[in-house]
């Protein structure tokens, strides 16, 4: 069952421009000009019930703006949404109760409040039942180890605990899909992977789909088992994460340390990324040649330590990007 | 409706939060009041009534009217929808599952409840000190202002959300915001309608003025149960209008939102 369906989704912005000093200041209001900025233009994809699939993209590239239409916040100026059989734009509300959403960079929790007072409210707002309300989060209290902070006002607690109370004020109602817009964005690594292996667990247990936009390639590693990245408001690759790596990492990396200096020129196949005293880095095209052959042409007798690794994902993605950029 | 009341008492827990800067704006409220009461007692130095109002009356007029403007002082209605549509934070508010207009003025009057109920009885204490009892209010005609008071206090919010819509169109509603409430000062407060030029004081008698300021200062002064009627009905007009404007000005304003990508 396709839990999300775009077809050719287009939206376009009028932004207004304005010159250089007072003069254009001046201008500006007497009259203005405007510009248009196509920030989506004409995606299509769709999205099972119970995947998890990451939406990337550069900054700019129209994740944000999907995001927002696909949860009914701004209309699309072209194009079809449908989410679990609603429309966003025309059923807002019945869309809100299947729904959960969590922007890193906006707040929706009551500062003054603590997080308990926070998941009664959001808890009474999605009709969820007094009783309800108490199990979960009674559930989500365990889960997070909200203990030590759920009666303590919002504003008082650190960035990641208030991260996690906003997924877990986005969960009250347990939606069945949760759109996440950069949730791990100036997080610690701990909390980080609290927040991953829960939302995991989430995919896992209860089968919502998640629809992931975030910069930490961390995130998209180890949660997603899809991959659309956007740029320029176009989908430049909707593939499995297996997929990705298997067309993009038949590069390796081979870092070694010598025990004397050598002289290497790139040949077919394997290139010099890093050559400095005794130490090289050497990139190696596994389409042309294999790593023993590497190894062959630093002398294996003249190597202290080796370290061969993959190309980080990061490194992938941002040239995926870069191949993109108009 | 059920969500909404709990959106008030939501709001209510927050607002006792932060109510220990209410009695700063005590101190503004009383030291306005002396400043008006002196000013019209000299205005009164040479006769006992202008245009039908006593000065204890017209020393009344002006703290209840006032006692609506500062009790309905609510920053839910101005600074806080303003800053939602400005911010993009209105993308969290509209994709919940409640209608964010009636979100915003059952915060708006949930937070301004509290403000209302303590600037009654500020000004009331300062009525009775400064000038003495109103003359002929009974327990009946005060409980029945009440619910007058209440709508007058739910129509200024409307008027200000109403205001605060324009965000999604200019820049900064903050000076639409302070037209109104100086033309409530000047037109609502300070003089009576009876005070103005009879062709003015008929124009002001169909504005938003008489709903939210005149009418229910002067049932408190002079009730009777037709005076009473007319302002009630004239209120729920009022609201009715409003509610058709708002839904108008919101609908508009939703599709043209631009919320920048994060």
């Amino acid at each position: 069952m396709k839990a999300i369906e775009v077809k050719n989704l287009s939206k376009t912005f009028k932004t207004k421009v304005k010159e250089t000093g007072l003069k254009g200041s001046l201008k500006a209001i007497i009259k203005p000009k405007y510009n248009t900025k196509k920030a989506v233009n004409n995606i299509s994809f769709s999205i099972e019930k119970g995947e998890i699939i990451a939406f990337i993209g550069p900054n700019g590239a129209g994740k944000s703006t999907t995001i927002k239409m696909l949860t009914g916040i701004l209309f699309p100026t072209k194009g079809e949404i449908n989410i679990m059989g609603i429309n966003p734009q025309h059923n807002r509300k019945k869309l809100a109760y299947k729904i959960g959403t969590v922007f890193g960079q906006k707040e929706q929790l009551w500062i003054h409040l603590t997080p308990y007072d926070n998941f009664k409210f959001f808890g009474a707002i999605y009709d969820v039942p007094e009783q309800i309300i108490n199990k979960r989060i009674a559930e989500y209290k365990e889960i997070f180890e909200l203990d030590e902070f759920i009666n303590t006002p919002v504003r008082s607690l650190s960035l990641g605990q208030r991260m996690i109370c906003e997924i877990v004020a986005s969960l009250i109602h347990e939606p069945s899909i949760l759109f996440l817009d950069e949730p791990t964005i100036g997080l610690d690594p701990v909390i980080k992977e609290k927040i991953r292996v829960f939302i995991k667990r989430l995919n896992k247990e209860k089968k919502t789909t998640i629809f992931l936009t975030s910069h930490d390639v961390g995130d998209i590693e180890k949660l997603c088992k899809r991959v659309i990245i956007v740029n320029n408001g176009k989908i430049v690759l909707d593939d499995s994460m297996e997929n990705l790596k298997y067309h993009y990492l038949n590069k390796k990396i081979v870092e070694a340390k010598m025990n004397t200096k050598i002289n290497l020129t790139d040949v077919e196949g394997i290139s010099i990324i890093k050559d400095k005293d005794y130490n090289l880095k050497l990139e190696v095209d596994l389409t042309k040649k294999n790593i023993s052959d590497a190894i062959k042409l630093l002398n294996p007798d003249n190597i202290i330590d080796i370290n061969i690794s993959n190309i980080p994902l990061e490194t992938i993605i941002s040239s995926i990007y870069k191949g993109t950029k108009s | 409706m059920k969500k909404y009341l709990y959106i008030m008492k939501t709001t209510f827990n927050d607002s006792i939060q932060y109510i220990s800067s209410l009695f700063i704006r005590f101190i503004g409220f009383a030291i306005t009041m002396s400043i008006l009461l002196s000013l019209w007692t000299f205005i009164y130095q040479d006769s006992t009534t202008i245009n039908g109002y006593t000065l204890k009356e017209m020393f009344w007029y002006l703290l209840l009217a006032e006692t609506i403007t500062f009790g309905s002082n609510s920053p839910v209605a101005t600074k806080e929808v303003k800053n939602c549509i400005k911010s993009g934070n209105i993308a969290y508010q509209i994709n919940k599952p409640y209608h964010y207009i009636i979100y915003s003025i059952s915060k708006y009057f949930a937070d301004t409840l509290i403000r209302f109920i303590a600037f009654a009885i500020i000004s009331t204490i300062l009525g009775l000190i400064y000038v003495g009892p109103i003359d002929n209010v009974s327990l009946i005609s005060f409980v029945s202002c009440i619910p007058i008071f209440l709508l007058a206090v739910l129509i200024t919010g409307m008027i200000k959300v109403l205001i605060s819509l324009t965000s999604f169109w200019v820049e900064d509603s903050h000076p639409f915001q302070m037209i109104y409430s100086k033309f409530i000062l000047i037109f609502g407060i300070f003089f009576p309608i009876e005070m103005f030029p009879k062709t003015i004081g008929n124009i002001l008698r169909y504005t938003p003025i008489y709903s939210v300021s005149y009418g229910p200062a002067k049932l408190m002064l002079s009730f009777n149960s037709s005076f009473f009627l007319n302002i009630i009905i004239t209120q729920i007009i009022t609201i009715i209008i409003i509610s058709i404007i708002i839904n108008i000005v919101y609908r508009r304003g939703v599709r043209k939102l631009n919320v920048n990508g994060g």
